[in-house]
Parts: structure tokens; C-alpha cells; sequence
């Protein structure tokens, strides 16, 4: 019995470093980047799904539509995009992946076009930033591993941090000129 | 909530070392370093938001602080700046201490 519980504290301890990575500290928060391929329709003869590297429990294969926009996933999921021709693409095939075969099917059948990409990230609280949205144009013969444009979201922090010190600025300015006009009065 | 609460920190710290400096017009004192540092305050987290080298944002604070210190107070350059970097290197202590 004593050996089940050590075993059991062992394991608890083993697993204590994955659980607190879910831990927000105080004074962080997470924003959510989304990220669109630009050009997805320059290539009708290629379906674009995307992945994570933690394998298909945890982020699971997602064919990613017209529009361009790759899913958001698990923040430890290291996202990549593949191309795959259509006439190779069968849907069963993607609902069959699993841990063992998921390597070799990305392996053989697909071309990487992005690699490394995030769909969230962790920002100081007093960041101005509450969105990142990230454009790819994609080229078959190339790994993408950074965006080829990107816009930030804002929230009223953004306002809040131009608009006080200009009339901090101003309030310091008129307290020297005040000050300077009295002295040579 | 932060962000106002992490600026009440760094007011009442810089202004606490300011009044180890200079002990008089306590009011005016406290209204110089509140608009000291609302000019300086939004503009670093403005930057660190972008740019986040810590050091190089807070020399560029500890200059300009100086400057306005210099200005505001009328003390000499050597006073102004010895005062600013006293004041913003212990709110940037507490600061990391805190985070």
C-alpha cells in the first residue's frame, strides 16, 4: 500500500510541471493571434490542413476552408500548415490519424508551407495589444516560419497611454513657461 | 486594473524617494512627480509593449525624468539625475520583485 502511494506522489510530481505551464501568472494574460493564408485560392489543386506537434489527441488535423483561416489550437501545440494535393486528401484518412501512423502520413503525403506558428500569446496585463492577426502568402517550394505582414489589435489602453502624456506634457510645458515668464516680469 | 494599480505603485514609490530628497512644498512636490511620471509611465509600457528591453526603456525614463526633475525642481543636472535614477531604480526593483 505505502509503495501505491509513493508511486502515485511520484507521479503527481512528474506531472506537476505540465499543470502549472497552465497557470496564467498574475499580471500576464493571453491574447489570441489568428492567422489567415492570403493566397489559399492561387492553388485549387491543393487542400491546406494544419496540425500540432503534440499529435492528433491534442491538436487535431483541421482542413482549413476558402476563406484562409487556420484554427485556433492549444497554446503548446507548435502549429504547422500542410498542402496536400486533393485527389491524394481522403477524409477518412484524416479521421483515422492517430499517434502511430500520424509521422509517416505527414510525412509522405504532404508538403510543410508554415511552420512554428502561434495562435496565442502571453502579454503583460498593461499591454496595449488585445488581438495579433497574422497573413501568410504561401509558396509550395518554401517553409514559411514568420508572417509576410501582420496588424495588432489595440484596446483603450492604446488611447489611454498617447493621449495622458501629451497632456502631462503639456501641463509640465505651461508650469516652465508660467515659471519663466514670471522670473523675467 | 493593472495598469492603474501597477502606475499607483510606481507614483507613490518615486514619490516617497523624492521626498527623501527634497523635504518641502510637499503638494507641489507631489503634483511635479504625478505629471512627471504620467508623461513617462504610458509611454515606457507604450514601448515595452513593442519593444521589451527593459533596460535601454528605462534609461531612456531615467533621462527624461532627469530632465523634467532638472526643469521643474531647479536643481542641478548632477541632484536631478541622481534623484531619478534612485527613484526609478527602486520602482523598477519592486517592480520585478512583484512580477
Amino acid at each position: 500500500m505505502k509503495k501505491i502511494i509513493l508511486l502515485v506522489f511520484l507521479l503527481a510530481f512528474a506531472f506537476l510541471p505540465l499543470v502549472s505551464a497552465d497557470i496564467i501568472e498574475p499580471g500576464y494574460k493571453y491574447i489570441p493571434i489568428y492567422n489567415y493564408i492570403t493566397n489559399i485560392n492561387d492553388f485549387p489543386d491543393y487542400a491546406f490542413i494544419s496540425t500540432g506537434s503534440l499529435g492528433p489527441d491534442m491538436c487535431p488535423v483541421k482542413v482549413i476552408d476558402s476563406s484562409g483561416k487556420i484554427e485556433s489550437y492549444y497554446k503548446f501545440c507548435g502549429v504547422s500548415v500542410y498542402a496536400i494535393k486533393k485527389s491524394e486528401l481522403k477524409e477518412e484518412d484524416l479521421e483515422n490519424l492517430s499517434r502511430e501512423n500520424f509521422e509517416a502520413f505527414f510525412s509522405n503525403n504532404t508538403i510543410k508551407v508554415i511552420g512554428d506558428l502561434q495562435t496565442s500569446k502571453y502579454i503583460p496585463v498593461s499591454s496595449t495589444e488585445n488581438s495579433i492577426t497574422n497573413y501568410y502568402i504561401v509558396d509550395l517550394d518554401k517553409l514559411k516560419i514568420s508572417p509576410d505582414s501582420k496588424t495588432i489589435g489595440r484596446n483603450w489602453l492604446f488611447y489611454f497611454y498617447i493621449i495622458i502624456p501629451i497632456i502631462a506634457l503639456i501641463i509640465i510645458g505651461l508650469i516652465i513657461w508660467k515659471r519663466k515668464n514670471v522670473a523675467s516680469a | 486594473m493593472w495598469p492603474l494599480l501597477n502606475f499607483l505603485l510606481t507614483f507613490i514609490i518615486e514619490l516617497i524617494i523624492f521626498y527623501l530628497f527634497f523635504r518641502k512644498n510637499y503638494l507641489k512636490t507631489a503634483f511635479y512627480v504625478l505629471f512627471i511620471n504620467l508623461f513617462t509611465w504610458p509611454i515606457a509600457n507604450l514601448i515595452y509593449s513593442v519593444w521589451p528591453f527593459l533596460f535601454f526603456i528605462e534609461m531612456g525614463v531615467l533621462i527624461i525624468e532627469g530632465f523634467f526633475i532638472m526643469l521643474l525642481f531647479k536643481f542641478n543636472w548632477k541632484k536631478a539625475f541622481l534623484i531619478s535614477f534612485v527613484a526609478n531604480f527602486i520602482s523598477s526593483l519592486v517592480g520585478l520583485i512583484l512580477s
